[in-house]
Parts: structure tokens; sequence; C-alpha cells
């Protein structure tokens, strides 16, 4: 890009300072004094829902019916039930990673 | 004045530009920077449309979480978009008309004063809000009504504005944004489109480096259950009985460049148009609304699929997608987060809370004008699921309007353009400017109190 004549932009210009990354500037944001209740960008996230989370089939994306006691997998049917069966450990994770489930061990 | 007046909504996915004085509609400009593994090549915004291999695509966004925070990149786009032959804009003659998210952050704002006046040298600038600009239209029409006369615009309305990052909601109040009731949920197309790659790679191909591809999918394919549950069982039925099954032909980028739904007589053209990325077409997606607001089911709005030509034996050479749930149940996050994990609530859950947070005596006028915007209200159903579902939890006294333009995509945009050019806003345009003289002399404190003030 830089070859490119520009001859919108004037030449003697140059970007005095570099710009921030996203997490240098939510700090510095963050560590200002705001009055409570004044609305920025960080607290006007909606609410938790009120309604009971729906359940699906992790394999077949169905609705499941049946949680499996040992995985916590959810499934529709005694066909699905047959293949998470013998998922190894690594794979049910993944599974339950798809809706946030999974177990983060740090 | 002489300056003519850019308009540029500046989504974190696609630009939306156009000058105020002419008539031709908006143009769109991919506001990233992608590489190709394939061809070996970096392609800036629109480049990207003399791309032949679309596999593997790797992203650099200028957007962050909804903020713009990579300069970098967002420089040289926007050197691209203004070079000359993109846009033909002479910047110490052109006012500029920018987008930024809603409360922005002030040092993100300060760039933004810092990038327009020192680097490129604009005459004037204004930036607002995207729902702000799209406040400016004429929110009446979208009901089937017209304009009280003798009135710039309406009083109070909600604006939904479901972009790429995230959806706000925003209520608005004598043009002025009610910040007690501004919510968001941290659902956007981005994560549609990301939800969509894991489960296809879980369930069918493994498309976990296929951005590109899979939101070609997700447009082509997704739409917004009305009846939930019941969609939910005609996808347990063999492939004969499953209307909502879909087989989407996979390009392979040597005879086949575009991607195509098997059956589907106009997502075949579509597909076959072979139109530029981040381009659209206004007649097809009117048309989709239209027809999937008169249908009772969004999900047969691709005609017949059935036929016999469907359900045949692929053919060796194609690769097929299989899209069953998917095809609703991705769309769904935006209306329970919960699905995937999300502690939030959902659009219509957002709203009530987002209105039941002002002051009472609007609530009733608030919930009679509610708008869709953005990229994620082109889905089809979208609109009628807003309007059930509002409709069942909101309070009954209220009636509940729910309005979508035939293109929420650039609703922003044309609302800006009003207001640009129309003699009623003259002088609040005036009001909000800010010149590259006055700025030199005072500095982005100026830019920051005349935005906020003169709304």
């Amino acid at each position: 890009m830089a070859h490119i004549h520009k001859p919108f932009k004037r030449p003697g210009w140059h970007a005095s300072k570099k710009t921030k990354n996203l997490k240098q500037i939510i700090t510095a944001d963050k560590a200002k004094e705001w009055k409570t209740n004044t609305p920025t960008y960080w607290n006007i996230e909606a609410l938790p829902s009120m309604t009971p989370q729906k359940k699906y089939c992790d394999i077949t994306g169905l609705e499941a019916r049946y949680t499996d006691p040992k995985t916590r997998l959810r499934y529709h049917s005694t066909e699905v039930y047959q293949l998470i069966k013998n998922q190894p450990i690594g794979v049910v994770q993944q599974y339950l990673g798809l809706r946030n489930a999974a177990v983060v061990l740090k | 004045m002489a300056a003519r007046t850019l308009i540029v909504d500046n989504g974190a996915a696609t630009i939306k530009f156009g000058f105020a004085d002419e008539d031709t509609p908006y143009k769109t400009f991919a506001n990233n920077i992608t590489r190709s593994k394939a061809e070996r090549k970096t392609f800036v915004g629109d480049q990207l449309e003399t791309c032949k291999d679309f596999s593997g695509l790797y992203y650099r966004l200028p957007f962050e979480k909804g903020l713009l925070t990579s300069w970098d990149v967002e420089k040289q786009v926007w050197d691209r978009l203004f070079n000359g032959k993109i846009v033909p804009c002479e910047p110490s003659a052109t006012t500029l008309l920018i987008s930024e998210p809603i409360l922005n952050l002030p040092n993100i704002a300060t760039t933004y004063d810092q990038l327009v006046f020192e680097e490129y040298g604009f005459h004037s600038y204004t930036r607002m809000s995207a729902p702000q600009m799209a406040m400016y239209n004429e929110i009446p029409r979208l009901y089937g009504q017209k304009m009280t006369s003798g009135k710039k615009r309406v009083d109070c309305a909600v604006i939904v504005d479901s972009g790429y990052s995230f959806t706000h909601i925003i209520p608005f109040w004598k043009g002025k944004p009610i910040l007690v009731g501004i919510r968001r949920i941290n659902v956007g197309g981005k994560l549609l489109t990301n939800h969509l790659k894991e489960i296809i790679s879980f369930r069918y191909w493994n498309m976990m480096d296929e951005t590109y591809l899979v939101n070609e999918v997700k447009e082509a394919c997704c739409y917004v259950s009305n009846k939930f549950w019941d969609e939910l069982d005609i996808c347990k039925k063999s492939p004969r009985a499953n209307k909502i099954l879909q087989h989407y032909v996979l390009p392979d980028y040597s005879s086949q460049q575009r991607g195509y739904v098997k059956g589907g007589s106009k997502s075949k053209q579509r597909g076959k148009k072979g139109k530029g990325p981040g381009k659209m077409d206004l007649d097809d997606i009117e048309a989709e609304i239209n027809e999937a607001d008169s249908e009772d089911e969004a999900y047969s709005d691709q005609g017949d699929n059935d036929s016999d030509e469907d359900m045949s034996e692929p053919n060796e050479d194609e690769q097929v997608l299989t899209m069953n749930n998917e095809r609703f149940t991705v769309p769904e996050i935006l209306f329970n987060p919960s699905d995937i994990g999300m502690d939030q609530a959902g659009i219509p859950e957002a709203i009530v809370d987002a209105i039941s947070s002002c002051d009472e005596e609007i609530q009733g006028m608030l919930y009679a004008n509610v708008v869709l915007i953005g990229g994620n209200a082109r889905l089809p159903g979208f609109r009628k699921r807003v309007t059930n579902d509002l409709r069942e939890i909101a309070p009954s006294e209220y009636d509940v309007r729910v309005g979508i333009d035939k293109d929420p995509f650039g609703y922003a945009w044309k609302g800006a353009k009003r207001l640009a050019t129309m003699d009623e806003f003259a002088s609040e345009f005036k009001n909000r400017l800010v010149t590259r003289a006055e700025y030199m002399e005072t500095g982005s404190a100026l830019c920051e109190s005349r935005f906020r003030s003169a709304v």
C-alpha cells in the first residue's frame, strides 16, 4: 500500500502516536470514575433471560428429552445414545463446548 | 455550502457509502483486509472481488467487540475507499457524515477526529450512531402510514440494530437516545456465522477455516422460525417429507465459483449470478422479505424442494452440505442467547426491558414504533417473530407495531441522506458539523460537545 500515490492525503502528516489496543482502552476507560448509573459502553448489556433454557440434543440439534448422567450430554433418542456411549472424553467435551457447557480446567 | 456531503455508514462488516447529492443508492464496501492462502495475496476491502479461491480466507477486521480498535487496518481500508477511484472526493471540499458505535469510548472518538481532520483533511465532519441516522427516516411509512404533516420526524421510536458485532436496542425521544434504555445483546452476525461454522464442522464437513463460505451458506439458507418446536419435529422426518431440509452445493473453486441451494430456483440464480462479495441485490432481499412475511412458513421460501430433482442421487462431482435444523436453530440464538449458554435475554425480552426503563408516559408510543435495522434483519421471518414474541410479553394495554424497511441494511444510510439533503434538517445538520479550522483551533473537545449536544 505504501507506494501507491494518495492525492487525498497530506504528505507531511504522520500519526503522532500509536493507537491503543482494545485491552488498553478498556483498562483506561474502566479506571475512570463514572457516576453510578451512567450508561457506558460496558454496562448496557441486556439482563439475563427470565425464560428457561431450551434443551437440544447435542449431536443432532433436535429436542433433547434425556441427559446422559455420566457425560452431561443431552440427547434425543436411544439411537443417539448408542453413539454417545462410546465417545472418548475429549470429544464429549468438544460437544459440550458448543453450548459453553464444557468443563474448563485451569 | 459548497462542500459536498459524503455519507459513510462505517459498519463493522460492510461500509455503506455514497454522496448525499447524488440520486444513486448507496454502495457497499467490505470493511476488512483478507488474505487468501491459495492465492497468496492480500485483498483490501473490495479487492476481494478479484479473488478466485475463497477457501481458507484469513480476515483482519478493524472492529473488535463492536469498537473500532485496529486503526491500521481501518486506515488501509479507508485509504482505498477515499482514493478517488471508488469515491471521487476531494476531502478538503467534502463534508463527512460518518457512523460510530453507540456510546463510543472517548479515546476512540478522539482517534476518529484525528484521522478525519489530520490524516485526510476533510473540510468538516460529524459522527453519529447508525440508529441515530435511521431516526431521520420517515418511520410511519414502515407501518403503511404517512408522516404527520408539519413534522420533521417521529417523536419516539425504538431502533433495534442487529448488526455484525452486537444487537443494540435504543429507544429515542425527540430525536435523542434515551440513555437509560439502551440495551445490548452480545449476539451479532459474526457470532451466528461462527456458531454455524462450528455446528457444520461437528455434524457434516470440517469448515472451521471457511468463514467466507459459511457466511454465504448462512445468507442463503438461514431463516427465523415462527413455530420453533413444530419445525424441529419436521426435521426428524425422512428427507422426502422434510420440507426444511436443503442441499447446499459447495463450490470447488475451479468450475464452480459460488455455492448454491439445490432445487430452489431463485437461490440457484442468486448463486450463479456471481455477485461480488459484500454486494447485495436489493430486489432479491425485497422479494425475500415480502415473501417471508406473506407466507406462513418462512422456510418454504425456497420453493418446492421436495421435487424429484432435489432428491436425486448427488452428482459425483459436487460436494453437498445438508442443512437441516441448522437453518433456523442458528438465528434462534438472537431470540434465546441461552441456547449457547449466554446469560442474556433475547431480542423481544430485551426490548421490553429497555422500554420499561423509560418514562411510563411514552412507553405506549415506544411499543408502537419498533423498527428493525441491520444486516440480521434481512433474515426471512425476522419481523414476524419479533412481533409475535413482543406481543406475548408486552403489557396488553399497549399496541405493538414492528416495522422493517425493504432494505434494513441500508436504512441508516438513507436516514443520514435525508438529514444531509432535506431543508427541514438543514439547521440541525449545520449545528452538528465541526469544520477543520475549528478543530485545529480547539481540538477534540469541541467535536465531543457539539456531536453530543446538537442532537
